[in-house]
C-alpha cells in the first residue's frame, strides 16, 4: 500500500516538475512575439505556484518513506475495509450490511434440448426452453422484491413471447407473518412454488403433466394475482400455513388464462394450507391445501372449483421422493353436474456422485363431462431419466417417457436438456 | 453480563466452535434444532421480530465447515445451493453473509444487533457474547460443535 502510493506521488511531481520546466522550454519559442509585462507576471505566478506544490509533495513522500522502514509508527492512511463477499451476484458497491440503499441481486436461468417422438405429425427438434431472469432486491430488513421474466417461444408459432410470471412486494413481518403482494405461483402442493420457471432447480426435464403451466395446457391455476400469507404456527411441531386470495383464472380459450389486470367476476380465489417441516426428520414435508374459485367461462353457465392437494415429501442432498395427489372437483352452477378430476405423480432419485437417475410416474384424468378442461382426458405412464450436473451451475439431462391416451394409442418420447444457472 | 464473560473465557476452548451473538440478543441458548433452522434459513427471526443475521466466514474455513457438517451435514456446495433456491422460491432475501476474517466477523455482528456467528478463535470484543448450545458451552464435555 505505502509502496504504491509512494510510486503515485513520484509520479505527480515528476508530472508537476516537467509542466515547471515546460515554461522555459516554452519562452524561446516565444521570444519571437511581444511578451507583455502581464504575461510575465502570470508566468511568475505560476511557477512559484508549482514550487509550492513541489516542495509539499517532497515532504510527503519523505514522510510515508520514513514511515514505510517503520511500520510500527502511526500513518495516518485511512483502513482499507476487507472485502466480504456474497455468493450471488450484487451490484458493486453493494455489499455489506452498512449499505441502506436497495441491494439488486440478478440472477438467470436457461435450458435448450432436443426432443422427438412417435406422436403422430411431430418431428424431431432442438428447442429453446425458457430464458428466465431472476431479480430479487432487498429494500429493507424486513421488505424485498422479486420476479421473474421468462422469454420463451410458442410451440405452434415458433415466436417468443414475454411474460412476467411472478412480480412480488415480500414484507417479512416476522417468523409468523411473511406477506406477498402482487403476481406468485400457487401454494397447490409443493411442485409448483418450489420450482417455478427454472428447468435446473428441477431433477427431471419438465413438470409433470399435474402442474403443466396453463400456456401449456394445465389444468391447474398455477398463477395467481392477488396477496398471499405464509408463516410459523408452530416451530416446534414445523407446522407453517398458507392464505392466499386472488383474481382467480379465466377458462376461456385466446385470451390469458391469468387474470393480471382485470378479473372477470367480483369472487376472488382462495387458497387455504397447512405444511409440516419436522425438525426431528430434516427434509421431509407434508401438508394438505384447498384452493376454492368461482370460474367464469365465456357464454356457458358459472363454475365452481374446488381443488384438494396432499403432499409428502422427502429431500436431502442425495435422496428425493416427491409424492403429490390432486382432486379438482367442478361444479356447474344451477346444476348437478360435478366433475371430479383425479391426478398424482411420485417421483424418487438419489445421486451418485455428479449422476441422478431418476423415476416419475404420472397420472391425470378428466372426465369427459368436465366443463372445462375435457380435451386433456386420461394421461398416465412412467418417465425415466437421468441428470448429469457438469458443474455447480449446468446440468445435463436425457430422459425417455411412455403416456398412455384415453382411446388413442401410447406415445413414446425421449428428450435431452442442457439447463443452466447464470 | 453473564455471558459476556462466558463468552470471554470460554470462545476459544480446545478448538471447540463457538455460536456467537451480539451482546444485546437477550438470548442465552439455542436448541440444536432451533440452529438447524436458523442456518438453513427456516427462522429468520429472533424473539422480539429483530431480524436473524447469519455471518459465516468463508468457505474452506473451520468455522464454516466443520458447522455445516456438524450441524446439517452438508458440504459448502449443497448449502449454497440450497440458499439459492430458498431465494428463488421467495423464502429468503439474500443468502448469508461470507466475511474473510475473525475481525470482520466481529465488526458485523457488533454492527447487527441480530447477527449470529460461528467462531473458533477467542473473541475479542466484549459487546459479544456465547451461547450455549443445548444447554452446554465451548469446552463442556458433550459440547457439540467440536
Amino acid at each position: 500500500m505505502c509502496r504504491s502510493t509512494v510510486r503515485i506521488l513520484i509520479f505527480i511531481v515528476a508530472i508537476a516538475l516537467s509542466q515547471a520546466n515546460a515554461v522555459p522550454q516554452q519562452a524561446p519559442s516565444e521570444t519571437t512575439a511581444a511578451v507583455s509585462p502581464e504575461d510575465v507576471k502570470l508566468l511568475l505566478q505560476r511557477l512559484q505556484d508549482l514550487e509550492a506544490q513541489v516542495a509539499a509533495l517532497k515532504t510527503q513522500v519523505n514522510r510515508i518513506t520514513e514511515n514505510s522502514g517503520n511500520p510500527s509508527a502511526a500513518v495516518s492512511v485511512p483502513p482499507v475495509p476487507e472485502p466480504a463477499t456474497d455468493q450471488g451476484m450484487s451490484m458493486p458497491g453493494h455489499v455489506g450490511e452498512t449499505v441502506s440503499a436497495p441491494r439488486l441481486q440478478l440472477r438467470g436461468y436457461g435450458d435448450v434440448g432436443w426432443n422427438t417422438s412417435d406422436l403422430k405429425g411431430s418431428t424431431n427438434s432442438f428447442a429453446l426452453g425458457q430464458f428466465n431472469l431472476f431479480i430479487t432486491s432487498r429494500l429493507t430488513d424486513k421488505v424485498s422484491f422479486l420476479s421473474e421474466t421468462v422469454v420463451e417461444a410458442d410451440q405452434r408459432t415458433n415466436d417468443f413471447g414475454i411474460d412476467l410470471e411472478r412480480l412480488e412486494l415480500i414484507y417479512a413481518v416476522n417468523d409468523h407473518l411473511n406477506l406477498q403482494f402482487g403476481r406468485f405461483h400457487t401454494a397447490i402442493g409443493y411442485y409448483n412454488t418450489a420450482y417455478h420457471h427454472s428447468a435446473f432447480m428441477q431433477t427431471a426435464l419438465g413438470r409433470p403433466f399435474l402442474f403443466a403451466f396453463e400456456d401449456g395446457g394445465g389444468i391447474l391455476p398455477v398463477h395467481s394475482v392477488g396477496m398471499s400469507a405464509t408463516g410459523t404456527v408452530s416451530s416446534k411441531l414445523g407446522l407453517h400455513y398458507i392464505a392466499e386470495i386472488g383474481n382467480g383464472r379465466n377458462p376461456r380459450t385466446g385470451v390469458d388464462p391469468v387474470q393480471n389486470v382485470s378479473d372477470d367476476n367480483n369472487g376472488k380465489a382462495f387458497n387455504l394450507g397447512l405444511f409440516v417441516r419436522p425438525g426431528w426428520l430434516p427434509g421431509m414435508q407434508f401438508g394438505f391445501s384447498n384452493y376454492h374459485d368461482h370460474v367464469t367461462p365465456g357464454g356457458k353457465a358459472n363454475v365452481t372449483e374446488n381443488i384438494l392437494a396432499a403432499h409428502l415429501i422427502y429431500q436431502n442432498s442425495r435422496f428425493e421422493f416427491l409424492n403429490e395427489g390432486v382432486l379438482l372437483r367442478h361444479g356447474v352452477a344451477g346444476s348437478v353436474v360435478a366433475a371430479n378430476i383425479p391426478g398424482f405423480y411420485s417421483q424418487i432419485s438419489r445421486r451418485f456422485g455428479d449422476y441422478r437417475p431418476y423415476f416419475r410416474y404420472e397420472y391425470v384424468n378428466v372426465p369427459v363431462k368436465d366443463p372445462l378442461y375435457s380435451d386433456v382426458g386420461l394421461l398416465h405412464g412412467p418417465k425415466i431419466g437421468l441428470r448429469y450436473d457438469l458443474n455447480e451451475f449446468a446440468a445435463f439431462k436425457v430422459e425417455y417417457g411412455r403416456t398412455m391416451r384415453r382411446g388413442l394409442g401410447p406415445v413414446n418420447s425421449l428428450g435431452t436438456q442442457l439447463a443452466f444457472e447464470f | 453480563m453473564l455471558a459476556s464473560s462466558l463468552g470471554n473465557s470460554q470462545a476459544s476452548h480446545a478448538g471447540d466452535i463457538a455460536v456467537v451473538v451480539n451482546a444485546s440478543n437477550p438470548v442465552n441458548d439455542l436448541s440444536f434444532s432451533e440452529l438447524r433452522n436458523m442456518l438453513m434459513g427456516d427462522r429468520r427471526f429472533w424473539k422480539g421480530n429483530v431480524r436473524l443475521k447469519l455471518i459465516l466466514r468463508e468457505p474452506g474455513t473451520r468455522d464454516r465447515d466443520a458447522v455445516l457438517g456438524l450441524l446439517l451435514n452438508l458440504d459448502n456446495r449443497a448449502f449454497a445451493a440450497h440458499w439459492r433456491a430458498k431465494i428463488f422460491r421467495g423464502e429468503a432475501s439474500e443468502e448469508p453473509l461470507s466475511v474473510a476474517s475473525v475481525s470482520q466477523v466481529e465488526r458485523y455482528l457488533l454492527e447487527n444487533p441480530g447477527g449470529i456467528t460461528f467462531m473458533t478463535a477467542k473473541i475479542t470484543a466484549p459487546q459479544l457474547k456465547v451461547l450455549r448450545l443445548e444447554g452446554k458451552l465451548p469446552g463442556d464435555h458433550g459440547y457439540a460443535l467440536k
